[in-house]
């Protein structure tokens, strides 16, 4: 619990991990934060945490991670976690068609429960998967689209794109907000919020659209997490 | 001082009612008690016969002696018997509750000495243990002779508080957790119905996974094949650091015991981290049939090992629906239980630490964000695995400890970081309490957990009673 120093970051935002159970979750995160990957790994159980620093825009943007459950019965519970998230990593297993049949529902999800302005990345996990492909990269990418979402393919295990996924994400988040000049002076105030230390609060959030940002940032971004 | 609200063991609507369909679904799945003789030594004869007939396990390695040598003469009067001797440090602060457990027993002992109760509650634990274990016994091999007596349950209970001996952990758990009989004579002829009851079930639910099933006793319905799903993923990921629980058998075991436990408790079904409360129960039950070799990091089953599973696989199940049927509110829709303990657990910090739990508030903690995985799996996760089972011997030493008294340890065990945790920030915070500096604990920790728990259980939720 010492780095201090690791504290010193210009913005603070809170993304938030979802998807079904098994698709990666807990990897992505783990892979991101700490370069590690474990094969057999521990269900995640309520949501776990984890942070990491990333430089972006000659900015220091400090991301707070939190992975969630991906069963159903503990939605009911973890929904309460997308208070305050400004960005979703919706993953899916490319190996596993069922986990990509179920983003339509965690959608509505972030509906539900989310920001309405919360910057969502599909991400299809597992790359590395080769043979046991089950969604085609196109297909990925055209549901993306058809959407208005990034996307991403990674893999947690070989750590393809694990990194452009998180800074991605970053990124688009920190224009968007940048854009509407909505951050300054909101470093550091993390943990002062009740809702868990998210960056923004959620009526500042309200100002900004992510359609609005689109006709600048929509293409390019989905290029460069290609 | 009060609870502000209500009585923490209070079920929710939704719990009563779930356990009411789960029971009813489990009553009609099983069979009649087939009773084979009554009395004590009249059993012995009725027993040799029928388990001559079970074959399947019958044929299993038989290596070690078993049976200790018969002293003669162990039919316990325990009912007669008061004197506890177990003494648990609680750091001077047991002054004036005689009834405690954790107070050192004066109360004149009507006879024997203190080491001779203890011995003979040893010796009437070892003969029931080995009950248990009657249908691996080879032919001709004469089992101790069972004398028409009863366990002290309230001793028991006592012993338990202050931590069990591996050699008598699973025996002690079986009989606290209500699948072992007390009655001696009753000890092999129940266990032997129930082992067939799980082994018939676990079968006719394999045989119809994948196509419809016989309508009355087992329903797929997309939850269930859920379930079955997110057992076959979480089973894999269970505790990786333990090698037992990764071989191909005990894999098998724990996916079966999941499964039927799934299917007959359909108003919660599997939840994530079932898989880990079944662990101690699992390895406690199984490890009972070499408790001096068996280790959670072993990397296969030996011959013996093999044999003894099958009997272990159902205990575990038993023992795993008593343990789950105290705490089922948690499970259910939107986890009730849960969110009433951890609302419990934030009151009780409140009040004997609120510097601390003003420091949580302004750093904007939920205790969600924490306490959630230590009341869903029973703290399994935060400590190391032996100390779970020094934990858990404590919790069965009262009725419904997994649900309430369970509370004031995780209260004890927050505090015990408090100095920390003001020093901490947020995310620190957050951190620190998903990832307890556990790892180097020995039981001196645990029984000083459950000391400063037990301390607070008095205080708040004994003047409530008054
Ligand atoms: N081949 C492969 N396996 C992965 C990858 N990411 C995760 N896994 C495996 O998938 C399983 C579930 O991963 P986990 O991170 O626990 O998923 P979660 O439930 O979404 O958090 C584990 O066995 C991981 O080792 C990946 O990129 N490639
Ligand atoms: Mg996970």
């Amino acid at each position: 619990m010492s780095g201090r120093l690791e504290d010193e970051y210009d913005y603070l935002f809170k993304i938030v991990l979802i998807g079904d159970s098994g698709v990666g979750k807990s990897n992505l995160l783990s892979r991101f934060t700490r370069n590690e990957f474990n094969l057999e790994s521990k269900s995640t159980i309520g949501v776990e945490f984890a942070t990491r620093s990333v430089q972006t825009n000659g900015k220091t943007i400090k991301a707070q991670i939190w992975d969630t459950a991906g069963q159903e019965r503990y939605r009911a519970i973890t929904s309460a976690y997308y208070r305050g998230a400004v960005g979703a990593l919706l993953v899916y297993d490319i190996a596993k068609r069922s986990s990509f049949e179920n983003v339509e529902r965690w959608l509505k999800e972030l509906r539900d429960h989310a920001d309405q302005n919360i910057v969502i990345m599909l991400v299809g996990n597992k790359s590395d998967l080769k043979h046991l492909r089950a969604v085609s990269t196109d297909e990925g990418t055209k549901y993306a689209e058809a959407r208005h979402l990034s996307f991403i393919e990674t893999s947690a295990l070989d750590a393809t794109h694990v990194e452009e996924a998180f800074v991605s994400i970053l990124s688009e988040i920190y224009k968007l907000v940048h854009k509407r000049g909505l951050v300054g002076g909101e470093a550091g105030a993390a943990g002062s919020s009740k809702a868990g230390g998210p960056m923004y609060r959620a009526g500042q959030v309200e100002t900004i659209s992510v359609t609005d940002g689109a006709e600048d940032g929509r293409s390019s971004r989905k290029r460069c997490c290609g | 001082m009060e609870w502000e609200g209500g009585d923490i063991t209070d079920q929710t609507c939704d719990a009563t009612a779930a356990a009411e369909v789960d029971s009813a679904r489990n009553t009609g799945t099983s069979r009649p008690l087939s009773i084979r003789g009554e009395g004590a030594v009249g059993t012995l004869g009725h027993l040799e016969a029928a388990f001559a007939e079970k074959d399947a396990l019958l044929s299993g390695v038989w290596r070690r002696a078993w049976w200790a040598e018969d002293e003669g003469g162990h039919a316990v009067e325990s009912e007669r018997r008061d004197g506890a001797t177990e003494v648990v440090p609680t750091r001077g602060r047991s002054t004036d509750r005689a009834s405690a457990p954790t107070t050192t027993t004066t109360t004149p002992r009507q006879h024997g000495a203190a080491a001779s109760s203890s011995d003979e509650l040893g010796l009437l634990l070892e003969t029931f243990r080995q009950w248990t274990w009657l249908p691996l016994r080879p032919a001709g091999d004469s089992p101790p002779p069972l004398l028409s007596t009863t366990v002290d349950t309230s001793l028991l209970r006592k012993r338990s508080w202050a931590g069990v001996q591996p050699a008598h952990r699973a025996i002690v758990w079986k009989l606290l957790l209500g699948y072992c009989p007390t009655r001696a004579d009753r000890v092999a002829r129940v266990l032997e119905r129930q082992r067939d009851e799980y082994w018939r079930s676990a079968e006719e639910l394999l045989s119809s996974a994948g196509r419809p099933p016989r309508p009355p006793s087992l329903p797929v319905s997309a939850e269930a094949s859920a379930s079955r799903r997110q057992i076959d993923m979480d089973v894999p990921r269970t505790s990786p650091a333990h090698r037992l629980f990764h071989t191909a058998e005990m894999q098998a075991a724990m996916k079966r015991i999941l499964q039927l436990w799934s299917v007959r408790h359909p108003a919660s079904g599997y939840v994530q981290g079932m898989n880990d409360i079944l662990l101690p129960l699992l390895y406690v039950c199984y490890a009972d049939h070499d408790p001096s070799r068996v280790q959670p990091h072993d990397q296969s089953l030996d011959a013996a090992g093999a044999t003894a599973l099958p009997l272990a696989e159902a205990d575990a199940y038993w023992c795993l629906c008593a343990l789950l049927s105290t705490v089922q509110d948690q499970y259910t829709f939107a986890q009730p239980g849960i969110q009433k303990r951890v609302r419990y657990l934030r009151d009780l910090i409140q009040r004997v630490d609120a510097p601390l739990c003003d420091h949580l508030d302004r750093c904007g903690i939920d205790f969600m964000q924490f306490s959630f995985r230590w009341m869903n799996c029973l703290l399994v996760r935060e400590f190391p695995f032996p100390l779970v089972l020094r934990l858990w011997d404590a919790y069965l030493s009262e009725q419904g400890a997994f649900a309430s008294f369970h509370v004031y340890v995780c209260a004890a065990l927050v505090e015990r970081f408090s100095a920390t945790l003001q020093r901490l920030d947020f995310q620190e915070m957050v951190m620190f309490l998903q990832h307890l500096p556990t790892a180097e604990w020995n039981e001196d920790d645990v029984t000083m957990l459950l000391s400063q728990a037990y301390l607070w259980r008095s205080l708040f939720e004994g003047a409530r009673r008054v």
